[in-house]
């Protein structure tokens, strides 16, 4: 009798442990609810009929519940989300939003997991990366959703920006751009009363503004910094040399050329030969070195536009901002490329609710609703609609409104998680001293074609 | 074989069979599957792998960044297991009667162990950054201030000084057991016989824990062959990938880079790689007993 007991309880275990291991299929089906006609896993991505018929429980008044992940541009990020969830539930109570704020370090990990074991967000937060969600059939194309009233808000450009395959995969949502930032007592004080508008006379006022300030032989107030977790500052000079981001496929760099080494030769200048850049072993985190520019330390920071409200929430320095100078290129596109990038809110294609999750996108992109999240944030909207109710005689969000309605965005690839890794690796092998501009660029080259075979 | 038998062997293996279904789909399965990933090139979100035959184990072997890997995470074992192990060792010591300041001491050594690697690599950058605790104590004696991220040696440092800090605790433990368990009659003839306390340690208390030694340096050099958290919260690889180990290389390349295939034939290579170091240490250990039981004989 023992015996058989023990058996019983073996097989238990063992139906348990299996129990465990099992779950879905992989494909977003739930047990249960296979009978819903839901539209699950890759089959969907293209839309079409099928598209209603995960609106069943909406229609009958059953609550739907949602996931939308989103990586963070504020500090008050779950904050801000929840009460635009609040308004969306006052037009639809029975759509409930489940937001989660994903860290930007891990985002892409999480949401190749999710969407592989057939998990994914309903609506996702994407950028440079979604071709890659795209082209393997993750997420849904709003061609049949988004009609032209909703399209006629957004320029061609973003749109085209938001497609893969000439489906249009998100609806634009957040339009940002980069400036100089700067310190306008420093300038002052330097008697610089010009902003620079060329890399000869920004080199110029970095110099003016690197000083000795107590008279101990160091350095102590240095013109500009970069900030090293930022991949993408230091391309501008790259890009405004003449050379291309990505190369045709965009596979790898399209500045393996002399005009990438003569961007980057420039940065290396100013680190190395100039040094009035704030130097790396000054900081050791980004926080340390935030706060040269925070105390009156260094006078100039490029970065995108929404760290005004980041800079200003953390100091009071008299805050000033202009446009990125421009490079020697000899095309203005080029020679006053400034990072610039376009966000958009997508439907997974494994979701059961894609009505559901289509009310909530259009909703969010409405101009009035939008506004509330791009204004807290800093950002600007892709739709030049909203742009009008923002910002209002605001002189730094207006020096980066004249670059938001021509907006040059660099194309998304497969390969831009990639590119961001080994930037970073490039810069610091230049502005260490450890690498020619040359080398460095050639060393990044094959390591992407290591990754990409290209 | 008669039915009873029979009956008596299938109880008997019932009762392995949850270890088994265990031990099948959460280790033979995934490793089995390594091996496909690994002759095959794509990502975890393509429906289908493309063959790739032995092209990642190539791709792997040339691969810079790879070497690089392999370099520092050697760098690391090499330095990090006789540091750990001396330190574990010489702790033990000083704690290994009970006393209230030994029982202090082990609730103090405990700690690390109970905080999680997040919570310990914000708590290490924090006390070695710029203007942390550690440069101001290096400012008090008058010395320069040490950016230990930003050097390619001192960000090695940081992260070692973290994985002793985290992981080093749990061998004194191992060999405080250890030194309680042993026979209180060898230490008595010992004191007899005039042996002094550093006598005592080196020629009675070490021969007799000579297990817990091998045990905790094969443990130990396994870890450090895994180092992958401390690499990712402290330091992210940097500066220029000094601080990169394989299995931080495997991350990056298998979830970062999206080329799964390699990630699994780099991760072959390194088990590879770690059998044989594992395979010599073995060797090693069956030469030195083998001669023991022959000296016995003899």
């Amino acid at each position: 009798m023992k015996k058989k007991l023990a058996m019983l309880l073996c097989a238990g275990m063992v139906m348990g442990l299996l129990a465990g291991c099992g779950g879905g299929n992989g494909k977003g089906e739930t047990p249960g609810n296979e009978s819903a006609g839901a539209e699950t896993g890759k089959d969907a991505a293209s839309g079409g009929d099928e598209a209603s018929a995960g609106s069943e429980s909406e229609d009958s008044g059953e609550a739907v519940k949602l996931t939308f992940w989103k990586s963070p541009h504020s500090d008050r990020e779950d904050e801000i989300w929840a009460s635009m969830i609040a308004e969306f539930n006052k037009e639809n109570p029975n759509i409930q939003v489940e937001f989660l704020n994903v860290a930007w370090d891990s985002v892409v990990e999480k949401e190749t997991a999710a969407f592989a074991a057939g998990t994914g967000p309903d609506i996702s937060f994407q950028t440079e990366q979604f071709p890659l969600y795209a082209k393997n059939g993750y997420i849904l194309s709003l061609e049949d959703y988004a009609d032209e009233a909703k399209r006629a808000g957004y320029p061609a450009s973003a749109l085209e920006y938001c497609s893969y395959d000439g489906q249009l995969m998100g609806i634009p949502f957040v339009a940002l751009n980069s400036v100089m930032f700067y310190n306008k007592d420093m300038f002052a004080e330097a008697g610089i009363t010009e902003v620079p508008t060329t890399w000869e006379e920004m080199e110029e006022v970095a110099k003016k503004l690197t000083l000795d300030k107590d008279g101990d032989g160091q350095t102590d107030q240095w013109g500009m910094m970069f900030e090293m977790d930022d991949y993408w500052q230091p391309l501008t000079y790259i890009i405004q040399a003449g050379a291309d981001q990505w190369n045709e496929n965009l596979t790898n760099i399209g500045f393996n050329n002399e005009q990438g080494i003569e961007g980057l030769t420039f940065f290396d200048k100013l680190y190395n030969q100039d040094k009035v850049v704030l130097p790396l072993e000054k900081y050791s985190s980004r926080d340390e070195e935030r706060a040269y520019f925070y105390n009156g330390q260094v006078a100039m920071f490029p970065q995108q536009i929404h760290y005004t409200n980041i800079i200003k929430e953390a100091s009071d320095i008299n805050l000033g901002a202009f446009a990125i100078p421009a490079g020697p290129a000899a095309d203005e596109a080029h020679a006053k490329w400034n990072f610039a990038n376009i966000g958009m809110l997508a439907i997974s294609s494994q979701t059961q609710h894609p009505d559901a999750a289509w009310k909530f996108v259009e909703f969010i992109t409405r101009p009035e609703i939008e506004k509330t999240y791009l204004s807290e944030v800093g950002f600007f909207s892709p739709q030049l609609a909203t742009n009008d109710l923002m910002y209002e005689g605001d002189e730094i969000m207006a020096v980066a409104a004249e670059g938001i309605a021509s907006l040059q965005v660099s194309p998304a690839s497969d390969y831009a998680n990639a590119m961001m890794q080994n930037l970073k690796i490039l810069y610091e092998n230049v502005a260490r001293g450890e690498k020619s501009p040359a080398d460095a660029i050639s060393g990044m080259y094959d390591a992407m074609k290591a990754i990409s075979g290209e | 074989m008669d039915k009873r038998k029979i009956r008596d062997y299938a109880i008997s293996y019932s009762f392995l069979l949850p270890f088994a279904v265990f031990f099948i789909v959460f280790t033979l399965i995934p490793i089995g599957y390594v091996f496909y990933l690994s002759v095959h090139d794509g990502n975890f979100l393509q429906a289908k792998f493309d063959w790739a035959g032995m092209k990642n184990f190539k791709d792997v072997l040339i691969t810079p960044d790879f070497q690089g890997a392999f370099k520092n995470t050697f760098i690391y074992m090499l330095i990090e297991v006789p540091v750990s192990q001396f330190l574990g060792i010489f702790f033990a010591l000083l704690i290994r009667k009970k006393t209230r300041f030994s029982h202090a001491c082990e609730i103090i050594f405990f700690l690390p162990m109970l905080i999680s690697m997040v919570v310990a690599s914000v708590l290490i950058s924090y006390i070695i950054s710029n203007n942390g605790p550690l440069n101001l104590l290096i400012q008090f004696f008058g010395m320069q201030p040490i950016n230990w991220l930003n050097g390619k040696f001192s960000a090695k440092m940081a992260v070692m000084i973290l994985e002793l800090w985290k992981g080093g605790t749990f061998f004194i433990f191992v060999y405080m057991s250890a030194m309680r368990s042993l026979p209180a009659d060898c230490l008595e003839s010992a004191r007899i016989d005039g042996a002094n306390v550093m006598q005592e340690a080196v020629f009675v208390v070490l021969p007799l824990i000579r297990n817990a030694i091998i045990l905790c340096v094969t443990m130990n050099t396994i870890w450090q062959f895994q180092i992958f958290e401390s690499v990712y919260m402290l330091t992210n690889g940097g500066p220029l990938g000094a601080t990169q180990t394989v299995i931080y290389e495997i991350y990056q390349y298998s979830f970062k880079y999206y080329r799964v295939g390699f990630g699994a034939a780099a991760s072959l290579v390194f088990l590879l790689v770690i059998l044989v170091i594992y395979g010599l240490e073995n060797l090693l250990l069956r030469e030195k007993e083998t001669g023991k039981r022959r000296g016995r004989h003899e």
